[in-house]
């Protein structure tokens, strides 16, 4: 059923099953209740963030070691990654299926990129004294950003997985929902890495 | 279709995506570039303004919530409501006021813990008194949390108060200017101005403010001289029988009001310890402030048992004759050669205190006046069984609140006793160690476990030798230790301890200390000595740019070491009290005659009222000339650099080297020629 699913689903969602109260599609509609809980998951991290930060006993501190100018590099690349995502699933609703496949793999591509800096900045302060055991700033940074991470890196899976799955069945303006899912998955991820850049970066340096 | 909306909908994708891009460009520029006429406080509103403006734009338009079906946003919404509401209940549960009066009597303002907590005296963030009770009569349950509100350096900046304002201690002192200079009329100028005055003169054994004694105390005394009085060793000396001593005679009396007006400066030795005084001097403090805390540091914590009966308390009457000798703070020390003097005439004290029977199970409560007791010691044979009730005692009093009720210690901030412990207990030099760790201390960096630590055990030697013993014996053998212990395993006595006790080793003394101990396991063959190697130490430090060419990690240890417990881990001060090493610093370093300002101030110290970013601070900073030039141009180097000041160097700055520092030691300068220098500099 769900296969079927409409491109504008608040019109006309499959209402085969006479218990069904709601016209939105499933899967959508599934993805944002994970967002809402996913919000208080990442709410809780950042609020363990913020609550221990300057306790820790041992350096090194976040002044020693946040690169301001590389963060924000990485915070663009990661906010034109959500450009890029809007352009693909409006070349798809247009049934431009080329476009469709060069904008999500190049919103994987500035995924990747983003996940780059990350995994270059954790070896950056692991080198320089910082692990998940040194402190309290070193324990709720990396599992914070750490989860974060993780997050990017299922998305860029997912994109790529979505790319590579249009050669072997094709896909048309019909399938939009798909890849508008696996977009709000990728804006909040994007949303997220907004707070973070803000609350955890940037106000250190206030 | 609603959303077939055509080429409309990717114009409006451009501007959005370009609206991001420049809010992140001005959210990054008003951060590495701040404006003038934007204060910090403005920065954080806009940076938290721009910030949710870019959450909802990439929600209403990219994730089109906008012309989406509404229940969307609802869900969201709740999500994110949920959300806050339970980052709002964790901030009041972790940050509660209520965790502050805990601050205030167990962590020195650098975030160290004080040791000899006493039950009972401070409160769990976010808990009741029920619940506090509970925890508290075990001893040994120590919260994670408890003990993170306590390493917390910036709460402290609430704790410390500010010294008094000028204003009002200034009035009182001008209407107390005249008692000195004609003692006649004194204590009627006294009696007008203060109500309590009043009640000294028909009272001979009149009581004082208590609790203005504990305020001025808490206030002003205890950031250095610690929450109960225990000072820290080799760097503020206790208040314990020391100050009852000289309070027993009229010239000691003289000489303690002496100490607050114009503080003390010079080596002077108590109990044993070499302490290179540094008190600076307090007349901002009104005359029945300073009465009220010799008072308080007289009678607290026990002090009151070793108090002669005739002491009369001080009142503020002895203070104001006292004021107006212009002494220095080394005039001072002479004063006190001639006190002890005095107090060794009239006899000492009695030292033979028993601790008030209710209050024996706190350990702090042990007058340190028993270790002038050798008898105490004497009869315990060599090879007894030690007493295990008073090291687990000892233990949970002094030990738990950083190495934990089971001695499993907290990674990277506080080293577990378990292997590391017991391999050390098993050499003679191994054991000699473990006795100096507790006596003086431990400072620097180690490795237990292949965890890192920055070593910063307090000196306990507060504690009497059998305490010390006993709570050495008890981390050898409890949780499980004795099974590491071989067969012959020998308790510690207080012999021991005694031998080790007047060393007069400073904590990183006993850092060198522990490498030699370290090397003797290994030499008699004891295989499982696993991964406890200082040898790693210096691998923390880590990428030292190449450009730099002065010692970072001595740079951060001097620091450390010296300059933390006033201006903090990373340099931000307190307000009101010691002011912060930021810019400020960047910008003298800058000036014409800055950097050799910056010297003086290390070697010569600075006093007099300067401002800092707009805060005023009554400047009271020692000299350093007892480090070396190497450590005071790498400690240079280091608050320079450290915490982003490098960023607000002038791109030209060379680094202090040693002969920088030789070249301005001989000088001879005060702290307030330093101090006029300042005056001098064309400070932005």
């Amino acid at each position: 059923m769900a296969a079927n699913a409409p491109t504008a689903p608040a019109d006309a969602a499959p209402t085969g099953h006479g218990w069904r109260s709601s016209k939105l599609p499933d899967i959508k509609l599934m993805m944002w209740v994970f967002l809402a809980s996913d919000c208080m998951f990442f709410g809780s991290l950042i609020g363990t963030y913020l609550i221990y930060k300057d306790r820790s006993l041992v350096g090194p501190y976040p002044l020693d070691i946040f690169d301001i100018p590389l963060t924000t590099i990485s915070t663009f690349v990661l906010l034109m990654s959500s450009f890029l995502m809007v352009i693909a699933l409006h070349a798809l609703r247009q049934n431009n299926i080329g476009g469709f496949r060069l904008w999500t793999a190049g919103v994987a591509f500035f995924g990747s990129i983003f996940l780059g800096f990350q995994i270059y900045e954790f070896l950056h302060f692991v080198d320089a004294g910082l692990s998940l055991n040194t402190s309290l700033f070193g324990s709720t940074f990396y599992v914070l950003t750490g989860t974060h991470g993780v997050h990017v890196a299922i998305g860029v899976l997912w994109l790529v997985s979505i790319v590579v799955a249009s050669y072997i069945r094709p896909v048309t303006s019909e399938d939009a929902v798909y890849l508008e899912v696996a977009g709000l998955y990728w804006h909040f991820v994007d949303i997220v890495w907004i707070v973070i850049f803000t609350l955890v970066y940037l106000v250190d340096f206030v | 279709m609603a959303q077939g909306n055509g080429n409309h909908g990717i114009r409006d994708y451009v501007i959005i995506a370009l609206i991001l891009g420049v809010i992140t460009y001005i959210e990054f520029y008003i951060v590495e570039h701040p404006l003038p006429w934007l204060s910090s406080a403005w920065v954080m509103f806009w940076l938290i303004t721009l910030s949710i403006a870019k959450f909802f734009m990439v929600i209403w338009w990219f994730m089109h919530l906008k012309d989406d079906d509404k229940s969307y946003t609802g869900f969201f919404s709740s999500g994110m409501v949920i959300a806050m509401g339970t980052f709002i209940a964790f901030t009041f549960l972790m940050v509660a006021p209520g965790s502050l009066s805990y601050v205030r009597s167990e962590v020195a303002p650098d975030g160290r813990f004080v040791s000899g907590d006493k039950p009972g005296d401070y409160q769990l963030p976010g808990f009741g008194d029920d619940v506090r009770t509970a925890i508290d009569s075990d001893g040994y349950s120590r919260p994670m949390f408890e003990i993170l509100a306590s390493a917390r350096p910036k709460d402290a900046a609430f704790v410390i108060d500010p010294p008094r304002a000028p204003d009002d201690a200034g009035t009182l002192r001008a209407e107390a200017t005249p008692a000195p200079e004609d003692e006649a009329d004194a204590p009627v100028a006294d009696a007008e101005d203060a109500g309590e005055a009043g009640d000294e003169v028909d009272a001979v054994e009149a009581t004082w403010d208590e609790a203005l004694g504990a305020d001025v105390f808490a206030s002003n005394c205890a950031s250095c001289h610690q929450g109960e009085g225990q000072g820290v060793p080799g760097a503020f000396p206790p208040l314990r029988s020391n100050v009852t001593d000289v309070a027993a005679t009229d010239l000691g009396r003289e000489y303690l009001i002496d100490v607050l007006l114009y503080g003390l400066q010079g080596p002077i030795t108590v109990d044993g310890t070499d302490y290179d005084g540094l008190m600076p001097a307090w007349q901002h403090l009104d005359n029945d402030q300073i009465a009220a805390v010799l008072n308080h540091a007289s009678h607290a914590w026990n002090n009151e048992d070793a108090l002669p009966a005739t002491f009369t308390p001080f009142a503020p009457d002895d203070v104001a004759n006292q004021r107006g000798q212009g002494l220095g703070a080394s005039d001072v020390l002479d004063l006190r050669a001639r006190a002890h003097d005095s107090a060794s005439a009239e006899g000492r004290p009695d030292d033979d205190v028993d601790p008030e029977p209710d209050e024996a199970d706190t350990d702090e409560a042990e007058e340190p006046a028993d270790a002038d007791e050798p008898d105490v010691e004497e009869p315990e044979a060599p090879d007894a069984t030690w007493d295990e009730a008073l090291g687990a005692d000892v233990y949970a009093g002094n030990c738990a609140s950083c190495h934990q009720g089971e001695g499993q210690g907290v990674p990277g901030a506080f080293p577990p006793l378990r292997d590391n412990v017991t391999d050390f207990a098993t050499t003679s030099e191994g054991r000699a160690y473990l006795g100096r760790v507790l006596l003086y201390g431990l400072q620097g960096p180690i490795t237990v476990d292949g965890t890192d630590y920055a070593g910063m055990m307090p000196g306990m030697a507060y504690l009497d030798d059998d305490q010390i013993a006993a709570v050495l014996n008890h981390a050898s053998h409890a949780w499980g230790n004795d099974d590491a212990l071989p067969s012959d395993f020998a308790p510690f006595t207080s012999d021991h301890v005694a031998d080790l006790r007047d060393e007069g080793l400073g904590a990183a003394d006993v850092l060198d200390l522990r490498d030699e101990a370290l090397a003797a396991p290994e030499a008699d063959g004891d295989a499982d000595e696993p991964a406890d190697e200082p040898a790693d130490d210096d691998a923390d430090p880590g990428d030292a740019a190449t450009t730099v060419t002065w010692d970072e990690a001595r740079g951060a240890d001097v620091f450390g070491a010296n300059c933390t417990a006033c201006h903090q881990p990373e340099g931000q001060g307190l307000p009101g009290a010691f002011p912060p090493l930021r810019s400020n610093v960047t910008d003298i370093a800058s000036v014409e005659g800055g950097r050799s300002y910056l010297i003086d101030v290390l070697l010569y110290g600075l006093q007099g009222p300067i401002t800092v970013d707009g805060s005023e601070y009554a400047g009271n900073m020692p000299g350093w000339q007892q480090l070396d030039d190497g450590e005071i141009a790498d400690a240079l180097n280091h608050l320079l650099h450290a915490w982003g000041n490098d960023d607000a160097l002038p791109s030209g700055f060379v680094p202090y080297v040693p002969d920088d520092i030789a070249d301005r030691r001989d000088e001879g300068r005060s702290p307030q020629e330093v101090h006029a220098v300042r005056e001098g500099l064309d400070l932005p």
